[in-house]
């Protein structure tokens, strides 16, 4: 074998991980059982489900439907509350030698704060990622995600919370992302995740009622990658803030087309649903790949986007 | 849990779209127990893109009785199941399990009564195994199977080279009692009154539901395999969860059908 084995890390901010490829939330659940068919140690990170300040019952099913090449969902970010991870999620993931990072959400700024203040200070937390896709309540309903102003405040109010490496993670429902990307970035985050979910709805024809019980869901899967795409190159035109590419992604060359465009990391999301160890194998299949190539470090490939 | 890339080893067409789809595997067969789950794909392209939950038919059996493969009883209801009926043998399936809680049996030194199994349509498919394992451990089983009709009814065949006593129902009448499936035990148990029976029920939830109210009424115990839309039946999505009871105050709390079932006791779950 060969001495030169290829680099795999990256840095996203002050977080080094082992390598680019992570687990996105609410498609991994708390990590639990995928350690059943692999080692979580293996994958650069870890996104846990969505966690709000206290438990969430979530939406009534049913909550998934299959579209073409993908599906929707509306699962009403149920999850165990930070309480709940602290004790009984997070003492399990810490066994592991990766990175843990909890997505974190709230229907007012007081809830992103309180949620965000909990989990300060945790040992084994490498970070803290903002969902900001969930409407304010409190504004009537003004997405956190989709009003530059709003974004900007929930992020500062998060930075000013915790001392945890802060990634915020970006909404594809807007006109302009640059825009949004730079009102997360003046609030202080340290990365952005680009993209969450896009809304869409299909209709059950023979009782002409929409399929999920909350009318519309969440798109993911292979369907939503040429617009992932075209966030993560619009983002990286507005900034020059880490990026982790999610959307879409499968295998190997969904996560070089990220990295070409200069994300510095990948999230794997639905394909774990359909194919349990896509993650694990994008690994290999990168580190493969970049041995090929003759490339020494994934790093050289980000951002080498060519032009005209 | 294995997640496994399987040829096709067989392909049965038992009835007017079933089939079964054999396997051979020796580390999920070893671990198949009867209500056990596979996730299975359908298409080799990404449309459709998520796999199918599948109850483990049978455990294939060398001569040494060693477990090396397992069967797959399927019916065809929409575009996988569809894609899945014009499987031939040697082509590929992802096949992640087994998976899920499997029925709880009584072992062979617990005494116990008559074990009725009751069925409806597909959720046949599971009860052959759960009868065997039974019947290895000298317990009484009788099987209540319904269809639509009879060319539709499933696993009778089975039943009866196991020695299981089977009452038929079909909804058209076409053979057995005509209607539903729930009346022959309904008239099994009133006319046997079988002491400390225990049933079983896999099937449409209506049908499920009026085994759970005779389970009620006669106080007997009753699981049933519940089936939910799965996204990745391992846990991790929350797309599949049912409602169970959370105290005595009529409050309820999700558990994932993937997870925590596919089988429950039935006085656990909210029937709605
Ligand atoms: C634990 C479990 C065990 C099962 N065992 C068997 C079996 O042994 N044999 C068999 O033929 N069928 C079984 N089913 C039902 C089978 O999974 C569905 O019929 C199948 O997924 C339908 O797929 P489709 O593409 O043909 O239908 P579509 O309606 O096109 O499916 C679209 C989506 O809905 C979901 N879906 C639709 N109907 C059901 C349903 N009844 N239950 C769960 N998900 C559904 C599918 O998973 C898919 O994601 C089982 C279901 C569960 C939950
Ligand atoms: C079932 C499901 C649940 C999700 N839950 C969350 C969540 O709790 N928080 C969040 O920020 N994103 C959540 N997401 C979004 C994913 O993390 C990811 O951004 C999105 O699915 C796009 O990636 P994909 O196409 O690879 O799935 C969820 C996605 C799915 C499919
Ligand atoms: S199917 Fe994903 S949690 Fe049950």
């Amino acid at each position: 074998m060969s001495g030169k084995r290829p680099d795999l890390s990256v840095r996203i901010g002050d977080v080094e991980l082992s390598n680019p490829v992570i687990a996105a939330s609410g498609t991994f659940g708390y990590g639990g059982e995928f350690s059943e068919i692999m080692d979580l140690s293996q994958l650069g990170g870890v996104v846990v489900k969505g966690l709000s300040m206290h438990v969430e019952r979530g939406n009534a099913p049913p909550r998934i439907v299959e579209t073409p090449g993908g599906m929707l969902n509306s699962i009403g970010l149920q999850n165990v509350g930070a309480e709940g991870f602290l004790e009984e999620k997070l003492p399990f993931l810490r066994r592991f030698n990766t990175a843990v990072i909890a997505n974190i959400w709230g229907r007012t700024f007081d809830e992103y704060i309180a949620v965000a203040e909990r989990l300060d200070g945790a040992k084994g937390l490498t970070a803290l990622e903002l969902n900001i896709s969930c409407p304010n309540i409190k504004e009537g309903g003004i997405n956190f995600g989709t009003d530059p102003k709003q974004t900007e405040q929930v992020t500062r109010a998060v930075r000013d919370a915790s001392s945890l490496p802060l990634w915020v993670k970006l909404t594809p429902g807007v006109t302009d992302i640059g825009e949004l990307a730079r009102a997360a970035e003046a609030g202080g985050a340290d990365a952005l995740s680009v993209i969450n979910t896009l809304r869409g709805m299909t209709i059950d024809v023979a009782s002409r009622r929409p399929t999920l019980s909350t009318i519309f869901g969440g798109l993911s899967g292979p369907a939503i990658l040429p617009i992932a795409l075209y966030m993560v190159y619009e983002t990286r035109r507005a900034t020059n803030l880490p990026i982790l590419g999610i959307g879409g992604i499968e295998g190997l060359d969904q996560a070089l087309q990220f990295f070409i465009l200069g994300a510095n990391a990948v999230q794997v999301g639905t394909a774990n649903f359909y194919d349990p160890m896509a993650s694990i194998r994008l690994v290999d299949d990168l580190r493969n790949w970049c041995e090929t190539q003759g490339i020494l470090s994934i790093n050289e490939l980000v951002g080498s986007l060519e032009s005209g | 849990m294995y997640d496994r890339r399987l040829a096709i080893e067989s392909v049965a067409h038992v009835g007017p779209g079933q089939f079964i789809l054999g396997f051979e595997c020796p580390e999920i067969a070893a671990q198949c127990r009867p209500g056990h789950f596979v996730m299975i794909s359908v298409a080799e392209s990404i449309d459709p893109v998520l796999r199918r939950p599948m109850a483990i038919y049978r455990v294939l059996r060398d001569a040494s009785n060693t477990p090396y493969g397992f069967t797959l009883l399927i019916e065809v209801v929409g575009c996988g199941t569809a894609l899945l009926e014009q499987k031939s043998i040697g082509d590929h399936l992802e096949v992640l399990g087994p998976l899920g809680v499997p029925f709880s049996l009584p072992t062979k030194d617990e005494a116990s009564g008559e074990h009725l199994l009751v069925m409806g349509g597909v959720g046949s498919a599971p009860f052959p195994l759960v009868a065997e394992e039974l019947l290895k451990s000298g317990h009484r089983v009788r099987a209540f199977v319904g269809a639509r009709t009879a060319e539709a009814l499933l696993c009778v065949d089975d039943f009866r080279e196991l020695g299981v006593p089977v009452e038929v129902a079909t909804d058209d009448g076409s053979e057995g009692f005509h209607g539903y499936v729930v009346h022959p035990l309904q008239g099994y148990l009133e006319s046997e009154d079988p002491a400390n029976a225990v049933l079983y029920a896999c099937g449409p939830t209506p049908m499920m539901r009026a085994v759970h109210e005779i389970a009620i009424i006669r106080n007997l115990p009753l699981q049933v395999s519940f089936e939910a839309p799965m996204a990745c039946g391992i846990g991790v999505c929350l797309s599949c969860v049912v409602r169970v009871d959370a105290g005595d105050y009529g409050d309820w709390r999700y558990v994932r059908c993937c997870r925590e079932g596919p089988v429950f006791d039935s006085r656990r779950l909210v029937w709605q």
